[in-house]
């Protein structure tokens, strides 16, 4: 053996000892180093997420829209311009909280879409065409993987309340003026870029979503005190003589108290069963 | 002095300065590959290079065995891959025009192709003495089918959309934003396409000094 070989040989020998035999306990892969050794389906976030969209939607339609319009206030597509003095509306709220959401890090995405949007922008094609047609099929969620590897959750969203309908069949720009109540108007689509996820990410994820939400809600009332007569805030909801705003606690309150049990059972339970996966 | 003595003594130097280079704050900006962006002349190279977890040996070991697949994930040497999240924690605004995940929205995968706009690092090289590493008319893959109800300007978006006027748009539109800036009614008086050209160099900002948000300070 020629002593470069040796020199050669010793220090394979060397280093084979160093990484290995001497080794440092092992670096832990990601999902364990961020705590997240029980991993839970992305459709549990989606479930979740889901929830949160749905109480926030439902109490922002029904108790802010629905008790300020007994109240006088006024809602409508063009909120946002300069010297109207009015709130969005429902499905704007919506897209406000998606606005929010999708300029944090969770990556989780959120926006609504339908075969007969008011919005041309928001129609669906493609994959996603299919897959609502799955969603009217079933009103149920369809769940899909996109060609480079997120993962979507289309869940239906129905005609619910009349003024859903109204607004929908009246306006210029609808392409149906026949929808029904109760019908599958749409679908909220949700996307995630892991098929699994830790309960931490979880977590932050669901929380991020709330604090989308509170944002969304609180440019309505960063609207509301700028009108000529300023709308009152505090823990009061609008209704018949009473033109006030519930403040960002009450509101959010509310929110969290109608998709907690939602949002924990999403965390604690896979498949349905207590413990799983 | 023989060769090989000569390569040792100039090598031995190159190491040290690596290694200086490597392991102090000041050493790591004479090894960025190239200027950094107007306005990040404070940020330290370790705000956005963060150091991967781990001791350098478990790293190395980590990516041994990811080679051998006795490991799921991938792991970082030295410092982490730098992704939108460190931009994220200073430009995170709730005024964004544009938020860099929606466009992880199914239907903007084709749009994708053209401007890879679901990642800061899509636009925004950093080390290569430019603002935004984009034409200025990439507005066209997403906003062809553009209607106003109540359109403002005296040539009508449909029609500069019509006419292919895509070197417009940024004239009274920042992309994000996020700048205090009246778009223009008469498309007379909007920016130049040159003067965005040179603000995506690293030129002034042609939509005045004024933010509606200022980036958070670490």
């Amino acid at each position: 053996m020629t002593l470069k070989s040796a020199v050669a040989l010793g220090s394979f020998v060397c280093l084979a000892i160093y990484l290995f035999v001497t080794a440092p306990p092992p670096l832990p892969s990601q999902a364990a180093a961020q705590g997240e050794s029980r991993a839970l389906p992305v459709q549990n976030l989606f479930e979740a997420v889901n929830a949160i969209n749905h109480a926030a939607r439902s109490i922002y339609t029904g108790r802010v829209v629905g008790g300020g319009l007994k109240a006088g206030l006024s809602y409508g597509e063009d909120w946002a311009e300069p010297g109207v003095e009015k709130g969005p509306l429902p499905a704007l709220f919506l897209r406000l909280a998606a606005a929010r959401m999708e300029a944090k890090p969770p990556q989780l995405g959120l926006y609504l879409g339908s075969d007969a949007p008011i919005n041309a922008s928001n129609l669906f094609t493609g994959a996603q065409s299919e897959a609502f047609a799955r969603v009217k099929a079933t009103e149920a969620p369809v769940f899909s993987t996109t060609e480079r590897g997120d993962q979507v959750g289309m869940y239906p969203d129905f005609a619910s309340a009349g003024p859903c309908v109204t607004c929908h069949n009246e306006h210029p720009d609808s392409p149906r003026k026949d929808w029904v109540l109760n019908e599958v108007m749409g679908a909220t689509t949700w996307t995630y870029p892991a098929a699994r996820l830790g309960a931490g990410t979880y977590l932050d994820v669901t929380e991020a979503f709330y604090d989308a939400v509170a944002e969304a809600y609180q440019s309505y009332l960063d609207k509301a005190a700028g009108f000529a007569d300023p709308v009152p805030v505090g823990p009061d909801w609008p209704g018949e003589g009473a033109r006030v705003l519930p403040d960002l606690p009450t509101f959010m309150a509310e929110v969290r108290a109608k998709a907690g049990d939602p949002v924990m059972r999403a965390l604690i339970l896979t498949n349905g069963t207590e413990g799983g996966a | 002095m023989d060769l090989r003595r000569s390569a040792m003594l100039i090598a031995l130097p190159v190491m040290a300065l690596g290694a200086v280079g490597i392991w102090t704050e000041s050493g790591e900006r004479w090894f960025a590959h190239g200027p950094i962006q107007q306005g990040h002349e404070n940020v330290a190279c370790r705000d956005c290079h963060q150091p991967s977890p781990g001791t350098p040996r478990q790293q190395i070991q980590a990516k041994l065995q990811y080679v051998l697949g006795l490991r799921d994930d991938p792991a970082d040497f030295g410092r982490t891959e730098v992704t939108s999240d460190q931009c994220l924690a200073c430009h995170q605004r709730p005024n964004e025009r544009h938020p860099v995940y929606r466009f992880r929205e199914p239907r903007f995968i084709e749009a994708l192709q053209e401007v890879p706009a679901d990642t800061c690092l899509g636009c925004h090289s950093e080390h290569e003495a430019a603002r935004v590493a984009a034409d200025t008319r990439f507005c066209a893959t997403c906003h062809g089918d553009l209607k106003l109800a109540n359109d403002p300007v005296n040539i009508p978006h449909v029609t500069l959309i019509s006419n292919e006027k895509w070197g417009t748009c940024l004239g009274c539109h920042d992309f994000h934003g996020n700048h205090a800036y009246e778009a223009p009614t008469h498309v007379q008086n909007l920016i130049s396409e040159p003067a965005v050209q040179a603000y995506f160099g690293q030129g002034q900002s042609p939509y005045g000094p004024f933010k509606l948000f200022e980036a958070q300070t670490q």
